[in-house]
This record gives C-alpha cells, structure tokens and sequence, in this order.
C-alpha cells in the first residue's frame, strides 16, 4: 500500500480510538466527581424525597450503564444535552460561546504568530546583542507572567486609571444583538476585544518567537548560508528571504496546535475579563455541577485538538514525505 | 503535610491578632488557669480522641473556611485535637446531610424573608429533620423544642409568636446544638452619580429587589441600572424549576408576588394583592388589585392566582416547598378575590409563601406539559416569559446578562425612575466594583473586605455595610461522643473568642453571635439568652465536671465516661 496512504489511514484510526477515549473518561470523570446537580442546592428544606425528585428531572437515577449507552447515543448524534441551569441544548449554547471564544483567541494567535517569527529572526540574527538577551527575557517575562495578574494589571491601567477601554464584557450593558456581524464587526466589540487580544497575543508570543529564534540560530551556520552572504545579497534578504523560510517549517505544527488550543480559550483570561466564552461557560458550568454543559465543552475542545493534530499529521506528511517512513510507532 | 500547614498559618494568624488585641482583653482570657485539676486516683483515663470537622473548602467560602481554622486554633487550646475534612461543595453537602462528623460549620444565608425566623428555628433544629438527610445538622432531639417552634410556626399572633422565637431560642442557647460564632455583615456599593436616595434593603440584596429599585432616583444618565455581580443565576428563566436566591429576586422582577417587602422585611401590599385579611388560622382572603395586565395584554384574574398555587402543588418546585405545601386550596370568590386555605396553620404564609410564589399566566402554562411532552413544566426549554412583573425579561444570554424592560402597564411603572435593568455577570468583584466606580455599573453586593474598601475610598462611589441576618456556627452532632453532653458543648462555647474571629476573619464586619436570628432582625432576636462570653477557665472547668482532667496540656476523658447532662430544659 501506498505508503502516505497507509501513515493516513493508521493517524485517522488512532484518532477515533483516542476520541472514543475521551468521550467515556469525559463520561466517567463527572459522574465520579463528588457531588451532583442537587449538591448546589445547599438549602436544609430539601428532603431526601426531594432532592431524589431533582435528580430524576436530570435522568441521574438511571444506573450508571444505563446513563453511558444513552450519552453515547447521544453525541453520536451530536447531541450533547440540555443544560441544567438553563434548560437549553448544550450544542447550540457552546457554538454560540465558542465563537465569542474565537473572536479573542484566533486575532491574539494571529497576531502572536505573525509577529513572533519576525522577532525571533530578528533576535536571531543579532544573537547575544542586547536586543537578544533583552527581548529574549521580555518574551520569557510576558509568558511565565500569570495571565490574571497582566490582564488585572492591563484593566487598572486603561479602564480604571485612564479609562480608555471598558473594564468586562463583549459588548456594554445595554447592547442589543441584532446579528451576528454586528456582534463581532462594532465599534464597541473592538474596544471590549483589544485589551484580551494584547493579552493573550502577549502570552502567547513567546511559542513562536523562541522556536523561530532558535531554528534561526541553527540555520546561520549552514553552508546555503555562507553561499548566499558570498553572493554579495545584503543581511535583510539573506535573513527574510532564504533564513527566515527555512526556519518557518516547524512552526506550521505549533500553530495548528495552539489553535486547537484556542477553541477552549483561556479560563482565566475570560473570568479577568469577563468574557462569555467557552472558558467562563465551562467554569460556571463545574462549579454548578451542570454535567452537559461541562461535559459538552471539554468535549467540543478534545475534538478540536484531536481533529487539528490529525490534520497536522496529515499536512506534514505531504509537506515532509519522511514523515510516513518514520511510521506511527514515533 | 497540609495539616502542619494549616496549624502554622492559624497560630500566626491568633498571635497576630493576640498582640492586636492585646491592650482590650478583657478577662477570662488568660490561658493558665489557677485551678486545674488532676486525673482522679483509682479512675482509668484515655486521650482523648481527634474531633472529626467538616468544612468547605476556601474557594468555596473563604468565610467558612476561616472561621473554621479559626475556631479550632482557639478549641485546642482546652486540649481538643482535630481531624479536619475541608471538601468542595459537592462532597462537602453530601458530608452534610449524611452528618458524618462531630462538628461542621456552617452558616445561614442571608436572604430577607429569613426575617421571619422559619429557617433558621425549625428547619435547623426540629427533631423531625435529624438523622440523615435532614437539614437538623446537630442531630438535636427534644420535645420541648419541637413543641415551642411548632407553635411559634404556627402562631398568627406577631407578640405570642415572637415570645416562642424568644423561647426557642432560650432552648437553643441553654443548650447549644451549635455554638454561634459571627452574623457577618454584607459588604455592598453602589454608584453615587447616575442614581441616588437608595433605601437599601436588610441582608445581602440590599439593592436587586422592587422595594428598594423604586427608591432610587435618577439624576443622570441613560435610564439603565446595571447590578453587576459574579453569581450567575442557580436554574433560571424557567420559574418552574428555579432553585436559588438570584434566581428568585430575578423572577421578582418579571412575576409579580401577592405580597412585596418593606426594606426592613416586613409584608407590604406592594404586590398584586390590594390587602389581605387572616380569617382564621387557616384561611386568608386576599384582594388583588383591579385593572393589572400580563406583559401581553391579557388581564389578570384571580384564577391566575388559584392556577398558580394549584399548578405549583401539582408538579412541585423543590426550592419552594416548603412555602407551597401548607397550601391546601383557594377558591375564587370574586372579581378581584380569592380565599386560601391551608392545610395546617403556618405563620409564614404572608411574610414567605405570598412573598416568594409569585402568579404566573394561566393561559401560557396550562398546556406546557402536554404540548411539549414534558413530564415536569420545569422542563419546557424556551419558556415564554410573559409575567405580570414590573419588568419584562427581553434577553438573557446565560453566563452573561440578563436584560429587563420596564412593563409600562404595570401599577408601580411610574415609580421605577429608570427603563431597564441588567444582571450583568462579571468574572471577577474587582472589576465589578471598578465598573461601579467608573459609572459603567449600578451596583454590587457580596464584596470583599478589599474591594468594597475600594469603592469607600472613590468618589463616585458609596460603600455601605449591611446589617446581616446571617449567622455562622459550629453545629455539635450531638449523636456523636463527647457532644451528646450538654457541658461539653457549653465548654466549646466558652473556649471561643468570638470578637476575635470577627476581627480576624471578617476584619471587623461582623457581630459576635449567640443565636440563629440575628440582633438585625429585631423582631424575633433575643437579646437576653447566654452568650457565652469567651472564658478558657469556664471552659476548663465545664470540662471537668463533665469528668475530663487535664494531664499537663493533654485533655483525658474516663475510660468509661458517660454525659453528666443530656438535656436542659427552661422549664426548670
């Protein structure tokens, strides 16, 4: 057989298996946890008849089996439940999150990996000069920096202090969608939406910086190299044109990564700004014992990541043929 | 070990606060007391075993959490040793209710109708609610008790009825099923310059309630209030299956209830009923106001009312039933009248019932369950909202916002000095009270003692502290040994520095307790039961006459030890 074909063929079995994988230990993982939709309902009026009542109205009385066959049922068929706390399908309410989500992640990655590549050809090539050592340290400070900690501090400077930008939300208080595009192509979207961006692009700078910066530093000492600075071409263009597109490869894979990363957004970067994504949907959403909602999220999140590391499998495969040789074993 | 850690930070903790307090001491609180006594010749002695303490982990409630470290510290030194469980939520309730410790914290929350003490008396403390699953989590058995907090439940009488609070909590105190420790106070803020004249209502919702929204007046701004908050809602919109304080304050808005709440907590015929009338016990007439219209125009009736509490009894809303089943039946008697009749007589009918079960519309309700295929109307995923509320819930985007509109036809609509209002749900209080600060937002409640300062400190901001009528405890299971002996659970008492842990766990905000109904709640607090004031050497010497003797530090109980006292009756 074909063997890209058969390289193909062995990621997209281990892809289904490692989904199958995820979906029961998603399963299994919020039924064992301790507690129970009824847990929340910390009041001494509940009767055990009561909280029994509770639980029936969430299917939760069903044996264990019974529950998973169901569940399995279920998102097969792409239904992932009702959510607990407020009685609506989780599918739609996560999609309509994850976009929100999106709409910080996917401009923060751009920019990160836009910009990161250029900064770690440029600190490459100018290597233990202080604007290596410096930026090097800048990029490794802005990732190790706790994100609550940049994103308060960001909020007290331009919304408390200068009062440039607003401090929560998507939108202000009183806005009213009226369609998607307005959503996320306003005036006000963009200056609820520059603070996260800065931050998490910030944060996420250092990944492509420091790969660049050190596929680059391997580069300079290649042969094609010394060819090209013996042809006479000037530092710019060496380093661009001929250093910088060789050193990109790796990357590709790194950023089909942290996109897929992207889709689950950030925990706290949504509670610091209060923003409605997936992330905060899925924190309120644990702290409720809201299962489906739960559930549905680190669900759409593992796919998301699975799907994208299959894809990345697929793509380097035909970028790089001797991917296929090294088998699946690696 | 987490353990060693803990015991660290709590003695640094009581030391610093010691040094603090050092110059206001008052007496009693000396740690060496004159006169102990030792082990007893010819009586075989043991260590005493580890207490076993349940608490909720910090994330979950920083207060509780510290309290308990707290009152531990001060515990050990009478010679008691913990063996402390700190779990999250879930774990933690199930802990609970199966009562598997000696000792669990715990603490009321702080919600106005627990004005009237229902709660806090007979669901705590009944006998029917101990064992496992009830909410009695001392275990606490006795006749007297049950007797004198059935008859304060059922009491039409306000001055016969705050005479058996007083004896409830006479019993309560004689005998401490739990040792209250704080009622702390509720931190809340509110922007000065959009809106101002707030009456703010008692406990935790001083503001997101219809009494205290009509106070606020509006000097400037574009007519929204903005209450920006970190709880998002328990269950909500479907009032059929709502099950928590923030979603019963956000149905306020959208339904109307028979009965509305003076700031002070008292029953005010602020809502859909003109007056009420006690007939006797057991019947109650009420008249609603006439001319009242649903969001979509249809009127109002009196069969509403009835389809409500008959609909309610029916399918069950677990978080109200306690307020729906006294309810036996209503019957229309009027135009505008209706006469309810309850299975059992039950004081907190007006104050409770009429307050939290609002009318919802016959005509949008009637025929959910079958249309849909529902087995319980809590399950009807997009419910139609119309309600006849002084506001009209237009949006709500969960873990966002919800957004209300004002219903311009309702009665009170021109006493509201705003056109909307938004449950905006924010990640974290320092930005909520920084949007409060900055005018983006109304008002916050449930702060920190660091953000509400914030909002203190600004111009643009009011910060006030709330009298509370929650109370924070220690609740004794009194099944266990040594807590099924009265002196035991007094000696506790004793051992606690109350004015300390409101110093140091609540920076001050909070008053030392010494019953379930908070002086707050002035008509049903007892302001003259023991309060057990700190005292290691009244501590030290209930202990001994209960048996136990002191070997150097170490606290030694009789091998065979029985309790001296199961039971204190007023009575006597």
């Amino acid at each position: 057989m074909n063997q890209k074909l058969k390289f193909v063929l062995q990621r997209f079995a281990l892809m289904l298996i490692s989904l199958f994988a995820v979906i029961t230990i998603l399963f299994l993982l919020f039924r064992l946890m301790p507690g129970n939709p009824a847990s929340q309902l910390v009041s001494p009026r509940f009767s055990e008849a009561e909280r029994q009542a509770l639980l029936a109205q969430h299917g939760l009385t069903e044996p264990l089996h019974v529950q998973y066959v169901v569940y399995l049922q279920n998102v097969a068929q792409g239904n992932l439940g009702i959510s607990f706390q407020h009685g609506s399908p989780v599918v739609p309410f996560l999609l309509n999150k994850t976009l929100n989500t999106l709409s910080i992640t996917v401009p923060a990655l751009l920019l990160a990996f836009t910009f990161g590549p250029f900064i770690g050809a440029n600190f490459a090539w100018n290597r233990n000069e202080s604007i290596d050592a410096y930026g090097t340290g800048a990029v490794l400070i802005a990732f190790a920096a706790p994100i609550f900690w940049t994103g308060m501090l960001s909020i007290m400077v331009f919304s408390f202090w200068l009062g440039w930008l607003p401090a929560a939300g998507m939108h202000s208080a009183t806005y009213t969608e009226t369609s998607l595009v307005d959503r996320f192509f306003s005036v006000g979207f963009l200056r609820h939406a520059i603070l996260p961006i800065a931050i998490f692009a910030l944060w996420r700078l250092s990944q492509p910086t420091l790969i660049m910066r050190n596929n680059m530093i391997d580069l300079i000492g290649s042969d094609f190299i010394k060819l090209k600075r013996a042809e006479g071409l000037d530092e710019r263009t060496i380093m661009y044109r001929h250093g910088a597109r060789n050193a990109l490869l790796p990357l590709v894979h790194y950023m089909a990564l942290a996109f897929g990363f992207a889709f689950g957004g950030s925990i706290i970067l949504e509670t610091v700004f209060s923003w409605p994504g997936v992330g905060q949907a899925m924190w309120n959403a644990v702290r409720a014992s809201d299962y489906p909602v739960a559930q549905g999220a680190f669900t759409i999140i593992s796919v998301a990541i699975i799907l994208l590391n299959f894809l990345v499998d697929v793509l380097s495969v035909y970028i790089d043929p001797r991917v296929a040789d090294s088998g699946v074993e690696t | 070990m987490p353990s060693h850690r803990r015991k660290f930070l709590k003695r640094a903790a009581v030391t610093g606060s010691l040094v603090g307090l050092a110059g206001c001491q008052g007496d009693g609180g000396d740690a060496t007391p004159a006169e102990t006594q030792t082990p007893e010749p010819g009586v075989e002695y043991e260590e005493v075993d580890a207490v076993s303490w349940l608490t909720l982990s910090r994330e979950d409630n920083p207060g509780y959490y510290e309290e308990a470290q707290q009152a531990m510290g001060m515990l050990e030194e009478i010679g008691f040793q913990f063996d402390e469980s700190v779990y999250e939520s879930g774990q933690w309730v199930n802990t609970l209710f199966a009562k598997d410790y000696d000792i669990a914290n715990i603490g009321w929350s702080n919600t106005v109708e627990r004005l009237f003490p229902y709660y806090n008396l007979y669901f705590s403390f009944h006998s029917q609610y101990a064992g496992p699953d009830g909410g009695n989590f001392s275990n606490f058995v006795s006749d007297e008790y049950d007797q004198a907090v059935e008859n304060f439940a059922s009491e039409m009488d306000e001055d016969a009825r705050q005479e058996l609070a007083y004896r409830c909590q006479e019993i309560l105190a004689r005998n401490v099923p739990t040792a209250f420790t704080t009622h702390p106070s509720s931190l809340i803020a509110h922007n000065t310059e959009e809106f101002s004249g707030w009456d703010p209502m008692v406990g935790e919702w001083a503001y997101f309630n219809p009494t205290t929204l009509k106070s606020a007046t509006r000097q400037a701004g574009d007519g929204t209030v903005v209450f920006a908050t970190t709880a998002p809602p328990e269950q909500y919109p479907n009032f059929m299956s709502h099950t928590g304080p923030a979603a019963v304050f956000l149905h306020k808005l959208n339904y109307d209830p028979l009965v509305q709440m003076s700031t002070t907590g008292r029953p005010i015929a602020e809502g859909a009923a003109e007056s009420w009338e006690v007939v006797d016990d057991t019947t109650i007439d009420v008249t609603l106001r006439s001319g009242m219209t649903w969001h979509d125009g249809e009127p109002v009736t009196p069969e509403d009312v009835k389809f409500t509490w008959d609909y309610a009894t029916e399918h069950g809303i677990p978080y109200l039933a306690s307020d729906i089943e006294p309810y036996e039946s209503s019957e229309v008697t009027g135009e505008n009248s209706i006469r309810f009749t309850l299975s059992n007589p039950f004081a907190g009918f007006i104050p409770v019932s009429m307050y939290r079960v609002p009318i919802i519309p016959q005509h949008v309700w009637e025929g959910v369950t079958a249309e849909n295929d529902l087995d319980h109307p809590g399950q009807w995923e997009n419910p139609d909202m119309t309600g006849s509320g002084p506001f009209r819930m237009v949006n709500y985007e969960p873990g966002n916002r919800i957004v209300f509109e004002k219903h311009a036809d309702h009665y009170a609509a021109g006493e509201y000095d705003f056109d909307s209002i938004v449950y905006n749900i924010y990640g974290t209080n320092s930005t909520a009270v920084g949007d409060v600060i900055n005018g983006n937002a109304t008002f916050t409640q449930g702060l920190g003692y660091t953000d509400w300062q914030r909002a203190q400190n600004s111009d643009t901001a009011e910060a006030i502290e709330n009298p509370s009528i929650q109370a924070n405890g220690l609740f004794f299971n009194v099944n266990n040994e040594p807590f099924n002996d009265v002196l035991v659970r007094q000696a506790m008492a004793y051992a606690l520095n109350r004015t300390e842990i409101a110093q140091t766990v609540h920076q001050g905000y909070a008053q030392p307790a010494k019953s379930p109904v908070a002086p707050a709640n002035e008509g049903y607090h007892n302001p003259d039961v023991a309060a057990y004031e700190f005292s290691l050497q009244q501590a030290r010497s209930l202990l001994e006459e209960s048996g136990f003797r002191y070997e150097g530090d170490t606290l030694m109980k009789p091998v065979d030890w029985e309790p001296t006292t199961e039971y204190v009756s007023v009575s006597d």
